[in-house]
């Protein structure tokens, strides 16, 4: 359950940051990761596969 | 504030308040949950959950993908006609050591996250390697999901959308 609040608590500071850089028209952090994800495309593929592949195994069992 | 800018913002919003309620739930939930709760070994959410799962997972992707697509880059570019020489040296200096920083700085996230992402993984495998006593992390995901399951659909819908939103780039130019 802590795992979870710490992964919770991070997500939302990422979002909060977010969305003020937002509004101050600043580069904002989805524009840094995107620019980062396109620089290196093997390895954000690479993630949001393993992302997908870990959520199938945890709820998918037809 | 753009039609661009308040969609973005509001559906970074909507996912913030997705994990909050999921926060809250967690921390007033967890002392109420006995170990009943979950078997030795927690199956995965049955029909027709599972099916909600994914399809709410794939259609989070999909929109925060899809509103990645959409969001206004104008800043961005024009910081990065800035750092292309059109200020002047000074500025371009200045802007050049200001992007040094930031670049560090994501590098820095990037490298811990994928890290500890190594690291749980790592743990899976012993985990399942081991056996009892030692849960893998599926075990306490399945165990979350029969005991929260609307909290847990919140939270991997709100996840994907993140990493539709984050990850799965637009194809776009920029200047050269």
């Amino acid at each position: 359950m802590s795992l979870a609040l710490l992964v919770i608590v991070v997500l939302l500071a990422l979002i909060l940051l977010d969305v003020r850089a937002e509004l101050t028209g600043r580069r904002t952090i989805g524009q840094r990761i995107q620019r980062w994800a396109r620089r290196y495309v093997v390895m954000s593929s690479g993630i949001v596969l393993v992302l997908g592949a870990l959520l199938a195994h945890f709820f998918w069992q037809p | 504030m753009t039609a661009r800018k308040a969609v973005s913002v509001g559906g970074l919003l909507t996912a913030a308040a997705l994990l909050s309620l999921c926060g809250v739930s967690i921390v007033i939930a967890n002392p109420l949950l006995g170990v009943g709760a979950c078997d030795t070994t927690p199956k995965a959410v049955g029909w027709p959950l599972w099916a909600a799962f994914v399809s709410a997972g794939v259609a989070a992707f999909c929109f925060g993908s899809l509103l990645g697509h959409w969001r206004d880059f104008v800043s961005e570019l024009k910081e990065e006609e800035e750092s292309l020489g059109r200020a002047t040296a000074d500025a371009a200096e200045r802007i050049d050591e200001r992007h040094r920083r930031r670049a560090r700085t994501v590098r820095l996230f990037l490298a811990v996250t994928l890290t500890l992402l190594t690291g749980l993984l790592a743990y899976e495998t012993w985990a399942l390697w081991v056996g009892p006593p030692w849960w893998p992390i599926t075990d306490f995901v399945r165990c979350a999901s029969n005991a929260f399951t609307w909290q847990t659909l919140f939270a991997s819908t709100a996840l994907l959308f993140l990493a539709g939103h984050w990850l799965w780039h637009p194809v776009r130019r920029v200047p050269t």
